[in-house]
This record gives C-alpha cells, structure tokens and sequence, in this order.
C-alpha cells in the first residue's frame, strides 16, 4: 500500500496500535547489541517454549534499548488493562516465572524494576493508559516508573521509542506520532520554514563539533546547483561509547524521518546513511527500515502525494575514527581514502561528489522530526542558553551501572554519575573523568561539578563530543590512560599529515616510555613541544586534539607522572 | 579584489587565490613539500603553515589551502609558525635523515638533529602525495594510491603486486622531491637462458610499481623514446592519430609552409595520409594551405607532392 496523502498515515497508525496494545499479551525483550550480548536470544526462545507450554496467548517482540543496559536482558510484559512491568536481569530460569506472572496476572515483584501505569507521549498530545481503574494492591510493590530516578530524570525527546517500539516495525513507529513530522512538514511548511524552525530550536551538532545544524541547512540550500545530497554521519568512532548504535539499532525510523526532512529542507533528492561497519546490527535494522518505508512510499517518488521525492542508500564505512569527520567521511563515501579534504569549500557547498552537501549525525538527525512537530521554540526552550535540547549521554568506566540516558543540556555530570550510573562501582571515589572521547580531556573529579554545555566543557578544556562520558576511580592508573588513548590516536591517524602521522608516533613512543617508567624530565618538555605543534600545525581536529589526553593529565595530576618518571639508584 | 597584509606589506590580491599563491607573487618566501603548481593544493606537508589573523581571530593555517581574504593580517615567519616548521622538520629528520630536501630545510631552519627522544628511522618517502596526485590529476592514469593509514601509510601499487594501470611515463619519478621513486632506461641487451639467447629490446622499468615496458624506437632516427602504453594513453588525450607518435619528439620536425609561395592547389591536403592539413581562406579567392601540428605526425609526404616547393 502507497500512502498518498498525509491522511493516509491514521491507516497505519491503527495497525501500529494494534500491535502496541494488542488483545493478549506483549511481551517486548530487549534486544539491541548490549541485551544480545546478554543472551536476549535465549531468553526470547525460553520464552516462547514457556508460553507453549503453559498455553497462553502472548506475543514475543524484540524491541531495542531503553538505556539500562546493565539490566539487560530487560522483559517487558503488557497486558490489556494492566500496567507495563520492566523486568531486569532476566535469565532462562526466571522466564518460567515471567510467564507464569502472566498467566496467574500476579506479577513476580522481585524480578520487576518497575511498572508504567500511564506514558505521555514526547511528541503528540497521546496519553497510552495502560492500567484501567485503580492500582491493584498486588502492584504497589513495584516501583511506579515516574519515581524511578532513572526514569524521572531524564527527558525522553530523541530516544522517546527506545525500547518501547519493534525497530522493526513502521507500524509501531506510525503508532507512536512517526512521521507525523514529515506529514506536517511537506504538506503544511515550505522548506524555507522548516529551516526556520531548526533555526529557532538553536540545535547544534551532536556529532561533536558542535555547529548550529540550522546554519548548515541554509548554507546548502542557498548554495548553486540542483543536485544535492543528504548524508547521515553514523560512523561512532569512539572506543567507549555506543549510545549512537544502541539509538540505531532501537528507533532507526527516527533517523530516517530526519533524514527525509533534511532532503526536503534542502532541497535534496538523495540521501546516504554513512554506517559503521561494527554496526552489524544496526545495519541490518537500518536497511529494514529503509524497505519500509520504500514500500509505503515514505521514500521515493512523490513522498505522501507532494512534489518532493528522496531515496536513500546505506553506505557502511570501515569504522575509522577520522570518518567521523565530515569531509573524510565525505571521501570514504566516494570510495577514496578516509581522508580530511581542504576546507573551503566547505561541504554545504562542494561536497559528495562535489555537489552541496548537508552531513548530519545520527542523534542530531532524530530531533528533526520532533522539531517538525512541536516547532523550534519547543527545543529552544530546554537547556542552557548556548547548547539547547537534550544529549544522549553514555556512561561507562567505573560506574556502578554502564547505561546510556537523555538529559537536558545543562545537567550536571556528578548527577548523570550519580543518578544513572548510580555511582562509582564498589564505593569507590571518584578520581577523573573524560567526556566526549579519546579528544576529550581527562579532568579531575572536582570538575565532576561542571555541566554539560558545549561552551562550559570547551573552555574547561575538554568537549561534549558525541557524548560518552568516562569515569574513572580512584585505582585507575591515569598515566595507563593516556597511554591507552595516544595509542589509539597513532592507530586512527590518517596519515596524511606530516605533524598527526609523526608526531602522534612519536608521542606514542615518549608516553610509552613515561608509562614503562623510563620518562625523563627532558621528555615532558618535548611532549609539551609535540603538543603546541600538533594543535597549531595539524590538518585536522583529530590530530589537533591527539596530546590532549596525555597534556591533561600532565596539567591535572602531576603526581602521577612524577611518580612514573625514572629514578636514580644510590 | 580583496586588500591584505603579508608580512605587514599591503597587498591586492584576487578573491578566491591561496595565501600561498599571492605570497608567492610577491616575492615571499614560503617553505613548501607537497605542493605544485599543476597541482591541487593538498595541505599535508604543514611547512606552509602561516600565522593568519581575521579580525579577532588568529590561527595556524596551511598558506597552500587558506583562502586570502579582506583585511587578513598574514605572518610568515611570526615566532609561533617558525616553532611549528621546526618540530616539523624535526619529524621528518627523524623519519628520513638521509634525505637531500629534509637536510637542505632543516639547516635553513637551523635544525640540527631531531630530538634524541625520538626514534630514528631510515626511510626516503616523506609521503607528500606529489606521485600519487601527479598520477591521478595530472596524467590520469591513478596506477597508484597511498595504502595504509598512520605510521604504516606508504605510496604503493595496488596490491603490492605490478600496477596494472602505470603506463611508466615516469611523472612519479619526475615530481618525488627525494628521488627514491626508481625510473630506470634499460638499453638493449641480450639475455641469455637455457632456451638460447634472446635480444630485448631497450626497456624502461618504475621499480617501485614493479612496471617494465619495452620502448618504442623513432621510425626515422631509431632510438628508443617512450613506452608504448605511455603513448597510446597521450594519442587517446589528445585525440591524435597513434601514427603521430612514430617519432620520437626531436625528429618530429612538423612541416613549414611558405605562404607567399602556396598556390591553395590543394594536392597536399589531398595527399596527407593524417589529414593534417586544411585550406584556410584568405579572402576573394585567395587560399592557403595550413597545418595542423596535433595531427600532422612529421612524415613529410606533403613535401613531394608540392608543385611549387612552399613546403619545407
């Protein structure tokens, strides 16, 4: 079936609800890369002979991740006029109890985190009750989800599907106010507007650099030429973070319906989604959604009966670090070496195959459609006054719990640790942290009290990146740290210029060394002049930013190099 | 047209040239590896690196890639670009010692030695990229890439086995500022095998690429001037007649017409074997034979045909 006008959404949307809140019993198993990593395979098979066996009538759907990664294999059971329970830590042996929950209609209350008697909807008006009447007293054991900390603190905009819809499944996505954005735009706004309104949401790049993605959109579409592209930059580079695959492989509609807007706002009639090839999964969801979507006429020729058309390919990159950046990725893209180009031309104006180019990132991407429906100022109006909106953060390290979370710009990062990582593992202290990847300084804990914001984190010289936040205890051996990340700088250099290419080698060898307890004074003055001369003289922010980790450390926690450096015997 | 300062000297420059460019018709000095003039700029030697200031702003760019604009303040030799082109020197000293380029800089710059922490290697690629662009952009052939990222990045065939689509013209050798790309002109030798003896004619071989090509002689002097891939890549770029190139470039004398002596008889243009020739109106009816060099391959059969001898 086509869709040929915006109306024709409701259609599907029916059937999307239908499988959200079915007559029987849904049964959603987490099953993004963190709870297959987990065993959600085995789970869903367990649970599938159990239903067999007990003879209930429940449907099993894999969905993606809510954020609690270390709760996976995460359960969910929805039952009609029954609130949602979310179990955690689900093993083969404890499905015989979920089912047996299901069918008795008394929940296993040790097993569950919590229960959901009602969702607001992020982006429409749409309230799902989910329990009739009143509580029963057998719940009120369980946690309601609005007094969850982990729920209650944070604000679910981008990831609002997450874990809740088939990220299989258009229907579901239709059901939850997907697409809608795209409706409104083509058939109530002129691309001109549609810029305006991001314009007005002040979003910037969630990618890393953090440009007004408003501005770029404008540039591309005042720029010449009638081909242009849009490119959605989906190659996470970081070695810690993976809040970007899990948001791919939950909600990858969210990102498709960016897109869509994005070729509309400016004017471009083919898009590529850039993906790293590590996204094994993400990939497959992705090309999923985008056949979908085909197949309803969400993509194509004359999108919902407008003059717009826009197709879309998958192009999966080799997961290099440097193809995160734009014009690299831009070369990976046209089959040359992962390589920064010169700037300018700057992509808006010559870029895939030298035409205009808009290259987004995944996360920025995904506000697009809630900014279709609910307008700029409704973004604009969360946050601080230079970063608006809300940031995908993940945590990983030493917390107690590794989990992604979307919070308002401007939090601060002890609660992000506190709340969602529920703090340090094992009572231990906090000693660093590093936000934003391996270009990311390592600050010391009494940082911890900064918020997240583009500006503040910049000046304090480290950056919100894409989001990862690293924490590290009181045990971690800083100097191992810096190793590690000057490592993986000499690794993903390009090689293209003289100063990255040899003077993150040679770093390399001079933290090495300090690391193996051969440091000398005379070292740390040449890694200081490595560092000037990487930030003044390198091609580009990769290699600008390579002796950050090892400088900061030096700035930060003197005592741990000193007591790295060689000593004299007698 | 856009007003600048180098070096606090007032220049006008074109909108949308390099720094590089304007400084250098001006007279100013900046260093440079990895760029040329038949080039696009690449950026990734980083000698260039100038100190830009742009209202409150000041960065470190390369001059090759930053685009001169309105009211630039450009320094060239500020204390902060020279600190950079000294560690950059460094690391190239300490990658390629032994290289004439490297050293030559490095005593401008009063480089010594490279750090003693770091290691020393010996190698003679600095990886400017000239060969590799020079391939693609220029002659069009892309025989060769880099391969490899980082510390490991070399300029290689693909493969590492004999690049297929090198027709050994030698630009590589030409533009390698280090001289270690090895174009070698073989002469003619007979090699001897338990099959018998066996002449071979004069070769060209690109060791790195592991290229050999047989050259091709002159139809009329009989020395070896080009391979044959070579030429028939430049028959095919210029849309020329692969009999153009039967002669090496010196016996390629192109024919001269006298024109007070020509007639406009038309029998050697009828006799020209490339159609290389033409009649060109001179008004009323005055014609005039004329030549056209892209075709006319030198063999001077037009000469014989002549009836008045305006040809020479």
């Amino acid at each position: 079936m086509k869709l040929n006008k915006p109306e024709d959404l409701t259609k599907i949307k029916k059937q999307g609800m239908d499988l959200l809140s079915p007559g029987n019993t849904r049964i959603t198993v987490g099953a993004a890369t963190c709870g297959n990593a987990k065993g959600a395979a085995k789970v869903i098979e367990a649970l599938k002979y159990q239903i067999k066996k007990q003879k209930i009538k429940a449907d099993v759907v894999k969905v993606g991740c809510n954020g609690m990664c270390f709760a996976e294999p995460i359960v969910e059971v929805i039952s009609a006029g029954k609130p949602r329970i979310t179990y955690g830590n689900i093993t083969t042996e404890n499905v015989v109890q979920i089912v047996k929950a299901v069918s008795t209609g008394k929940p296993a209350a040790d097993l569950a985190l919590m229960r959901c008697d009602e969702e607001k909807s992020a982006v429409t008006s749409d309230v799902i009750k989910y329990t009739k009447g009143k509580t029963p007293k057998s719940l009120e054991a369980i946690k309601e989800s609005r007094k969850v900390p982990f729920i209650k603190n944070q604000k679910k905009i981008v990831s609002r599907n997450a874990g809740t819809v088939n990220p299989e499944s258009i229907e579901e996505y239709i059901a939850l106010g997907g697409y809608s954005g795209l409706a409104k735009a083509l058939s109530k706004m002129s691309s001109k507007e549609v810029i305006k309104e991001v314009k007005d949401s002040k979003l910037r790049g969630r990618g890393g650099a953090g440009f007004p993605a408003g501005l770029k959109w404008e540039a591309c579409s005042k720029a010449a030429g009638d081909k242009k592209y849009v490119v959605c930059n989906g190659s996470e580079g970081d070695p810690e973070i993976g809040m970007h695959r899990s948001f791919l492989e939950s909600d990858p509609h969210s990102i498709l319906e960016g897109m869509i807007i994005a070729g509309y706002a400016v004017g471009a009639d083919e898009g590529y989604v850039y993906l790293n090839d590590r996204y094994l999964l993400g990939i497959e969801r992705m090309t999923t959604a985008i056949k979908q979507a085909e197949k309803i006429g969400l993509l194509g020729n004359n999108i919902l009966g407008s003059d717009f058309s826009f197709s879309l390919k998958i192009k999966r990159g080799g997961g290099a670090y440097i193809c995160g950046e734009e014009t690299a990725l831009l070369n990976s893209l046209e089959g040359a070496c992962g390589e920064p180009r010169t700037r300018p031309p700057f992509p808006v104006e010559s870029g895939l195959f030298g035409k205009p180019t808009v290259v987004n990132n995944i996360e920025t991407l995904a506000n697009i459609p809630v900014i279709a429906i609910k307008g700029g100022k409704f973004l604009a109006g969360i946050g601080t006054p230079s970063s608006k909106g809300t940031k995908i953060v993940a945590l990983s390290g030493n917390v107690a719990q590794s989990c992604w979370a979307e919070v308002p710009m401007g939090t601060v990062i002890d609660d992000v640790i506190k709340i969602f990582g529920n703090g340090i593992a094992n009572g231990k202290k906090a000693k660093a942290f590093q936000t934003g990847g391996p270009s990311g300084g390592i600050l010391p804990a009494k940082s911890l009290k900064m918020k997240l914001d583009y500006d503040a984190l910049n000046k304090a010289g480290s950056l919100l990146g894409s989001g990862g936040l690293l924490v590290m205890d009181e045990d971690t051996d800083l100097v191992d740290m810096a190793k590690f990340f000057t490592d993986f700088f000499a690794d993903e250099s390009c090689g293209k210029c003289t100063t990255c290419r040899e003077g993150v080698k040679r770093l390399q060898e001079i933290v090495g060394n300090i690391a193996d307890g051969r440091g000398t004074k005379e070292q740390l003055n040449t890694i200081k002049r490595i560092g000037t001369a990487l930030s003044d003289t390198s091609f580009c922010a990769l290699g600008k930013t390579a002796a950050v980790p090892i400088l900061s450390v030096m700035k930060h926690f003197p005592k741990e190099i000193s007591g790295r450096m060689l000593k004299k015997i007698g | 047209m856009v007003t600048l300062k180098i070096n606090n000297k007032k220049i006008k420059a074109n909108e949308g040239s390099t720094i590089l460019e304007v400084a250098r018709a001006n007279g100013i000095h900046i260093p440079t590896l990895c760029s040329n003039d038949a080039l696009e700029s690449y950026g990734a030697c980083r000698m260039c690196i100038v100190e830009v200031v742009q209202g409150k702003r000041t960065v470190i760019e390369s001059s090759c890639t930053y685009l001169v604009a309105e009211g630039q303040e450009v320094k060239t030799d500020s204390p902060r670009v020279i600190a950079g082109r000294k560690v950059v020197i460094e690391l190239l000293l300490a990658r390629c010692p032994n290289v004439k380029v490297i050293q030559k800089l490095a005593e401008e710059y009063g480089v010594v030695e490279s750090s003693p922490d770091f290691g020393k290697e010996n190698e003679y690629c600095i990886l400017c990229g000239l060969c590799v662009r020079a391939c693609n952009e220029v002659v069009g052939a892309g025989a060769i890439q880099f391969v490899g990222k980082g510390a490991e990045k070399v300029v290689d065939s693909p493969f590492h086995a004999s690049a297929e689509d090198c027709i050994a013209c030698g630009s590589c050798a030409f533009v390698c500022p280090t001289g270690i790309i090895k174009k070698n002109d073989l002469e003619a030798s007979a090699v001897c095998s338990p099959e018998g003896t066996k002449e071979e004619g004069p070769k060209r071989e690109i060791l790195n690429w592991q290229v050999e090509y047989e050259l091709k002689k002159c139809f009329k002097c009989g020395n070896p001037f080009a391979p044959q891939p070579h030429l028939d890549k430049l028959s095919k770029k210029l849309n020329a007649l692969p009999q153009f190139f039967n002669y090496c470039p010196s016996c390629r004398d192109y024919i001269v017409i006298d024109e007070d002596k020509c007639l406009g008889c038309a029998s050697c243009m009828e006799n020209c074997p490339v159609g290389a020739l033409e009649l060109e109106d001179k008004g009323g009816y005055d014609k005039i034979a004329k030549v056209y060099t892209q075709n006319c391959m030198g063999c001077h059969t037009c000469e014989r045909y002549c009836p008045v001898g305006a040809i020479s």
